[in-house]
């Protein structure tokens, strides 16, 4: 199968239009589970993201190597080193984030966002390609991770913890909310609302894209997933 | 027959291109790990040391749970007490005590340290004085290692986190009367 999307869609797409967390619903694991905090947020995305580009480059490049009969047992393999090679690096230049995320960096092997990509669009695009579209779909599980923390945090403690800079502790505390704060959203619970009701705005969003596209002659595919 | 011989092959050879890769990277990785935990133990021990000098670490084997022991000394030079380094297990996995400790086994200062933390749990989850009710305890007075011995104000102070604290008074409990025995060493 060729890919016929040009590369700005092959970027794009993971960000908004097939967004891993809201739309294809994949990762969920790490969004409700490491989204207590904005800054754990950020580093389980990037961590995530660096496996995906490393395993899209890699698969893609291997495309013509590897049988298809084992093709999964291989990516499981390639993405495992890529996430030990994360861990030890996160061990030891980030040793206080590797211990905050504890056991959900090595969880990202069996991250279905990762597999999904290398089987349904590395195997069958070139490395370009499938670096871009690695790009993309970590930026946009990224920018999914973030948003969910943002809320999260916001409204459940009142506060937005980043990375401490220089004189900067990296904790900013809101006013009022950090004295009125919902904890339930800082939960198990809570994550399931906040993902809940975002699931539902993109929902609302892409059935809104969909009635316009019809209208105007053009099919919008949203949840369409290449 | 020779399409699985080939398929054999090159899952070999993937796997032995990983596992090089693999080593590189530890052997690259492995140093600046150990330095980091090394720097990280050596803070924790300074944060329960207080005003003392810290003497060299001393390895321990043979008692379960002790892991080594840093002997501490005032300004004259003598033995003023231990910081020991023990390890322990919890329902959130491993973890690490450092307690200052005198000679006699009463816990001076001691601190929690979770090996890995899981971000639900996270070290906010730990109730803030927990540690500080087994301060003043060893030696002559038992180390708590059950909520029953506790005073009111103790027990509100570790509610909902019963398990750990059983799993600390225990470890602390060993600790303490291995202190004890090293009367006053270095």
């Amino acid at each position: 199968m060729t890919n016929t999307s040009t590369p700005a869609e092959d970027f794009s797409k993971g960000i908004l239009r097939q967004n891993p967390i809201f739309v294809t619903m994949l990762g969920l694991c790490p969004a409700l589970a490491v989204t207590n905090l904005v800054v754990n947020a950020v580093a389980m995305g990037i961590a995530v993201a660096v496996v995906l580009l490393a395993t899209s480059f890699t698969v893609s490049l291997l495309r013509e190597f590897v049988p298809d009969k084992i093709r999964i047992p291989t990516y499981t393999v390639i993405i495992a080193i890529f996430v030990t090679i994360v861990d030890l690096m996160m061990q030891a230049y980030l040793p206080g984030m590797s211990r905050n995320l504890g056991i959900f960096v090595p969880l990202i092997v069996v991250n279905c966002i990762i597999l999904s990509r290398a089987d349904s669009f590395a195997r069958e695009n070139t490395a370009g390609r499938a670096l871009l579209d690695a790009l993309g779909m970590g930026t946009g599980f990224t920018l999914g991770l973030t948003l969910i923390a943002a809320v999260r945090e916001t409204l459940g403690s009142g506060t937005i913890t980043l990375f401490p800079i220089a004189g900067f502790s990296g904790v900013i505390t809101v006013p009022v909310l950090s004295h009125f704060p919902v904890r339930v959203l800082g939960l198990g619970t809570g994550a399931f609302l906040v993902v809940g009701y975002m699931k539902a705005f993109f929902n609302w969003r892409s059935a809104r894209l969909d009635r316009d596209g019809r209208r105007g002659g053009r099919p919008n595919a949203t949840n369409q997933v290449v | 027959m020779n399409s699985i011989l080939a398929t054999a092959g090159r899952i070999v050879a993937i796997c032995i291109a990983g596992g090089l890769v693999l080593a590189l990277f530890h052997i690259g990785l492995a140093p600046v790990i150990a330095a980091t935990v090394h720097a990280a133990e050596m803070d924790s021990v300074s944060g329960v040391a207080g005003q003392s000098a810290i003497g060299a670490a001393v390895e321990v084997r043979d008692v379960p749970g002790v892991v080594r022991y840093f002997p501490l000394s005032g300004k004259a030079g003598a033995t003023t007490g231990y910081v020991v380094v023990m390890s322990g297990e919890d329902y959130a996995g491993p973890f690490a005590i450092f307690a200052n400790c005198r000679p006699s086994g009463e816990i001076v200062q001691s601190r929690f340290v979770r090996k890995r933390e899981g971000p639900p749990l996270g070290p906010d989850a730990l109730p803030a004085g927990l540690m500080s009710v087994f301060t003043g305890t060893g030696g002559k007075v038992p180390v708590p290692a059950t909520i029953d011995g506790l005073t009111a104000k103790a027990a509100q102070t570790v509610s909902g986190a019963t398990v750990t604290f059983v799993a600390c008074g225990r470890l602390l409990a060993a600790g303490t009367a291995f202190v004890e025995s090293l009367g006053g060493k270095k």
